[in-house]
């Protein structure tokens, strides 16, 4: 690549977030128009969302200096970090289990990726948020953590706030190359 | 839109690319039928005649459905793209001056719109003052990441990443009043041009 070449444009790579929330709202208009049943459109969004987050969390980790997460609570701090960093928008952790195995993740009075969504009453088990359940579990997945996570709340259905219920499952060992580690 | 969050343009690349992979399923199947196709055509009035109501019902085109046999892809993420584009404009122009003329609300697009989606203007509106409008981007963000080596290998591909951006032009001139077909090409690694025909009736 030449002096002048193109390495500023790839400098600045940041892109709008509405844009991302527009194009995302579009998205899930066509899959239901496609899929036609909720349950089957949840579905899709899952594997949408984990299919990025599995990619996604590589390049978190290019960018942060993170040291290995020693408990779930470290890494729960670097799930927040994540969407600090990627959407814009920091949420909260909370409502930890005693066991200390589950948390949620809460948006007061928001939903990250839902600025401009109205739900319609015959859709309201449409899961918007899915593929943000699907990022994290992909993301997890590739750093050998198995999470089951569930929508508790969701501010697009006249809830308070978004809250992600995320439960450590176990530790997935199988995966790592011989000699790792 | 200096209000506006932002996030990395990787997490919007991923998302992209998802429109099309994730969705439809088996990219094998459809990169096969589209292994020809690198020069990419969108005609896909159907959308554009809905929009604009039953003036213009005589358009639901022959080539559109065929088009629609052997991949379905293209018109779906193109028809993704115009409703963002529609949507986007609606926030764009919300303080904006009213627009003089057709070329005013061309230059809109190709500044205000393109930074707002990449970062960087059109290089090149040309028009040959009867409704064709040929806007070149040298650079173009979804493009720039392509590597230069393997071109072969990944040109046909490139379509997918072009079908959206497409949409969106389409779908931001219409919500500007203007009813067009724009299809687009890639010339080199990253540079792609659309042409816009603007439909009169």
């Amino acid at each position: 690549m030449s002096a002048k070449g193109k390495a500023p444009l790839l400098d600045n790579n940041k892109v709008n977030a509405d844009l991302i929330k527009l194009t995302y709202g579009a998205l899930v208009a066509q899959i239901l128009k496609d899929y036609e049943k909720p349950e089957d459109v949840n579905k899709q969004l899952e594997k949408l969302g984990y299919n990025i987050g599995v990619r996604l969390v590589e390049d978190f980790i290019a960018h942060h200096n993170i040291p290995r997460c020693l408990d779930f609570r470290q890494t729960a701090e670097r799930v927040q970090q994540a969407f600090r960093f990627y959407l814009g928008f920091q949420p909260a952790v909370g409502n930890w289990a005693p066991t200390g195995n589950e948390f949620s993740l809460i948006w007061d009075n928001t939903n990250p990726i839902g600025d401009f969504v109205e739900f319609p009453d015959n859709l309201r088990t449409l899961q918007y948020s899915r593929v943000l359940c699907g990022a994290i579990r992909g993301g997890l997945e590739m750093v050998q953590i198995d999470v089951a996570i569930t929508i508790a709340k969701e501010f697009l259905l006249g809830d308070q706030a978004t809250e992600l219920r995320i439960r450590f499952n176990k530790r997935l060992e199988d995966a790592l190359p011989i000699g790792e580690d | 839109m200096a209000d506006a969050i932002s996030g990395p343009s990787y997490l919007y690349n991923l998302l992209a690319n998802e429109l099309s992979v994730a969705l439809y399923g088996d990219l094998d199947k459809t990169s096969e039928n589209m292994g020809a196709l690198t020069m990419m055509t969108i005609k896909d009035r159907k959308a554009a005649a809905a929009a604009a109501g039953p003036s213009s019902s005589e358009a639901p085109v022959d080539t559109s459905a065929s088009a629609r046999d052997s991949d379905t892809v293209f018109p779906k993420l193109e028809s993704i793209g115009y409703q963002v584009g529609q949507r986007l404009i609606e926030r764009l122009t919300k303080e904006h001056a009213r627009f003089k003329d057709e070329l005013d609300r061309m230059k809109f697009v190709c500044t205000d719109l393109w930074k707002y989606l990449y970062d960087k203007q059109i290089d090149t509106l040309r028009t040959n003052n009867q409704g064709t409008y040929v806007f070149t981007d040298n650079l173009f963000r979804p493009l720039a990441f392509f590597s230069a080596e393997g071109v072969d290998q990944y040109y046909p591909q490139s379509g997918r990443f072009i079908a959206f951006p497409c949409g969106i032009i389409r779908g931001a001139l219409s919500a500007l009043g203007i009813r067009c077909t724009v299809s687009a090409k890639v010339l080199s690694v990253t540079c792609c041009v659309f042409e816009v025909v603007v439909e009169r009736t």
